[in-house]
């Protein structure tokens, strides 16, 4: 990524490799998903293999999760929702959609292991790519804290319906009390709907005497004016931003654009000079806390 | 500070009512509330010119702004400030065009009024410091705004403490740690007692009024309107996916049902697979001309309108409401029944 989104998505601090595709004409849309998931997951062995044989920059050894807290320490869960939309907005536990399931309790040493592969492609700036549930920012933040100790991960599907997102959030904060946990960090996936996902499990969570924190991106509108939430929380007010996405900002010119020719949002090829919302650069607004983008009043 | 005052024809001295067709004009001195608010100013800040213009004028020529604006300028004005308005909706109406041209040409602007007139909902990202009710209030809202007015000179960020009504805008910073680490120190926070701390004041939200049951629906023309980015197929006027900025409107005449070949969802916040299948599923046509053939509405609109709520700003939503409302209004539809998805 060049200037300015640098330093507004930390895509633009890595090394990217755009992969293009163009699905054959009669492929069926279920096929062209399948197939585009199992091709990027084929293309990051490859790049893997690479690196097989070559001494580790680093090792670092994880603590199992189910041991006592050392000293005391407060026990913390990650609540992590993940999209459940159907095609082309799936997220897979092991290769099987959460949609219509119930929460999901984990060791986060399973992420690492590659369980959770993304299939969510929309929502740019909201988009939690595999690569990022592999190497989960919350979890990586709490292991490093000297002051709490990890245990347990607990993976959700988001509802679209209502009840449903009241059943899964009393269940999920249930899962937590039942594995004694003191705290929660939760985090999302999409945009809108997907924020009551996370502050009704605040809320339930604060019910059963866990401290939650929600980690969410805001939607304040274009001028940074509007409501930043759809659904506040009611029992908990502990919440980090990612950024707004509303605000706008200009991509200058450029000579060359990876990944398509056109801007779908304005229908205008991608190389000019383009006003856009911060929501269409990628990763801009990680809902897994990896960017280090945040929005404040102006005092 | 160079400073242009803008006031309706009233404050302005020219007339009441019956001046209200007033044409804009700009004075190189202080009038009417100017005079005052000059000598609260002191001697830092000169208001070098006052602007004005009659109210019936101002809301059906919006470009009376831009024109005042720009002969502002030719003053070397470098800061536009304008009211109080009090709860006066079409001199609010006419300060929030102001003050929104004032910062399209680039200038920094402040506006006064009652947090009640409707000119504050007109106004975005521009401060706006309260006034009382009405005029009788002038002596203590001068006070407040001409404090106002000193801060806002001095580039400062005007806050409800300094009586500002409107919402003081967000704004995205990158900052020096990481969301998630953040979260963490936000958790040992909270674990250690701090139940205020966060990152995100909660908003506040409008509580809707449900509409009262039709007594006699038989009687009545009932208009379809959906936020299903219900589309003629093709999306012949590109009606948004997501972060709808506009709505739009179609014909239902001879249409008895929504066909699948006529009509698609083009809404980015679900799969419209199942809703182009069949679009009477966003749109119910198929029953309502059933209703409207055995009587059991008096008729259908003969339009339906459309927008996409997927991540909509409340302002914009609110502004397709009123636009919505105001236009079945005049078309005689006494209700309507909004799909949404």
């Amino acid at each position: 990524m060049a200037p300015p989104e640098a330093g507004r998505s930390p895509l633009s601090e890595t090394h990217n490799l755009v992969v293009e595709f163009d699905p054959a004409p009669d492929a069926e849309w279920e096929e062209v998903e399948a197939a585009l998931r199992r091709g990027l997951l084929h293309l990051a062995v490859h790049l893997a293999d690479a690196a097989l044989e070559v001494e580790p920059d680093a090792i670092e050894e994880l603590t199992d999760p189910a041991a006592q807290s050392p000293d005391g320490l407060p026990r913390v869960a990650v609540v992590t929702n993940i999209q459940t939309q159907g095609r082309f907005k799936d997220v897979f536990v092991y290769g099987r959609s959460l949609s219509g399931g119930l929460a999901t309790l984990l060791s986060p040493n399973e992420l690492d292991d590659g369980a959770v592969v993304s299939g969510q492609y929309g929502h740019p700036a909201l988009r939690n790519p595999t690569l990022l549930h592999q190497t989960h920012p919350v979890v990586a933040a709490v292991r490093e804290c000297q002051d709490l100790h990890l245990a347990a991960l607990v993976l959700c599907p988001e509802p679209v319906d209502q009840n449903a997102k009241e059943l899964v959030s009393a269940h999920a904060a249930r899962l937590c009390a039942a594995v004694g946990v003191d705290a929660a960090i939760l985090t999302k996936e999409g945009g809108g709907n997907a924020d009551a996902d996370v502050t009704l499990k605040m809320d339930r969570l604060e019910e059963q005497g866990i401290a939650a924190v929600g980690v969410l991106p805001e939607m304040a509108g274009r001028d940074g004016t509007g409501p930043s939430l759809v659904v506040p929380p009611t029992k908990g007010v502990a919440m980090v931003s990612t950024g707004n996405y509303d605000e706008r900002l200009t991509l200058p010119a450029c000579e060359r654009a990876l990944g398509g020719d056109q801007v779908a949002l304005l229908d205008r090829p991608a190389t000019e000079e383009l006003e856009l919302p911060v929501a269409v650069v990628l990763c801009a607004l990680s809902p897994l806390g990896w960017g280090r983008l945040t929005c404040h009043e102006e005092v | 500070m160079r400073i242009a005052h803008y006031v309706n024809q009233f404050f302005a001295g020219v007339g009441g009512e019956e001046e209200a067709g007033t044409r804009p004009e700009l004075r190189r001195e202080t009038v009417g509330p100017g005079k005052r608010l000059q000598a609260l100013l002191g001697e830092e800040h000169e208001i070098v010119a006052t602007i004005f213009c009659g109210d019936d004028h101002a809301a059906g020529h919006p470009e009376f702004a831009a024109d005042l604006v720009a002969r502002a300028q030719d003053e070397g004005v470098e800061l536009v400030i304008a009211g109080p308005a009090f709860t006066s909706g079409r001199y609010g109406l006419a300060c929030a065009r102001v003050v929104t041209a004032a910062a399209e040409a680039g200038l920094p602007a402040l506006a006064a009024m009652h947090g009640d007139n409707p000119g504050v909902g007109e106004i975005e990202g521009i401060p706006v410091v309260a006034s009382g009710e009405t005029a009788r209030t002038m002596r203590d809202s001068l006070d407040r705004f001409a404090e106002a007015v000193k801060k806002v000179a001095g580039g400062e960020e005007l806050t409800p403490e300094d009586g500002r009504v409107n919402p003081v805008p967000r704004r995205n910073r990158v900052a020096d740690h990481s969301a998630a680490q953040r979260a963490v120190a936000l958790l040992l926070a909270r674990l250690g007692g701090d139940e205020e701390a966060t990152e995100i004041p909660l908003p506040r939200f409008d509580q809707v009024e449900p509409a009262a049951p039709v007594d006699d629906p038989e009687q009545i023309v009932v208009a379809l309107l959906t936020e299903g980015g219900f589309v003629p197929v093709g999306n012949p006027d590109r009606l948004e996916s997501s972060r709808a900025s506009k709505w739009v409107r179609y014909s239902l005449e001879g249409h008895d049902s929504a066909a699948a070949e006529e009509f698609e969802s083009v809404h980015g916040g679900f799969s419209t697979q199942w809703a182009n299948e069949d679009p009477n599923r966003i749109l119910p046509l198929d029953v309502a001309r059933e209703l409207e053939s055995e009587g059991a509405i008096g008729g259908l609109h003969n339009e339906y309108f459309t927008t996409t709520g997927n991540g909509t700003t409340v302002a914009d939503a609110r502004r397709f409401g009123v636009e919505w409302g105001a236009d079945l209004h005049q078309a005689s539809v006494q209700a309507a029944i909004l799909t949404a998805t």
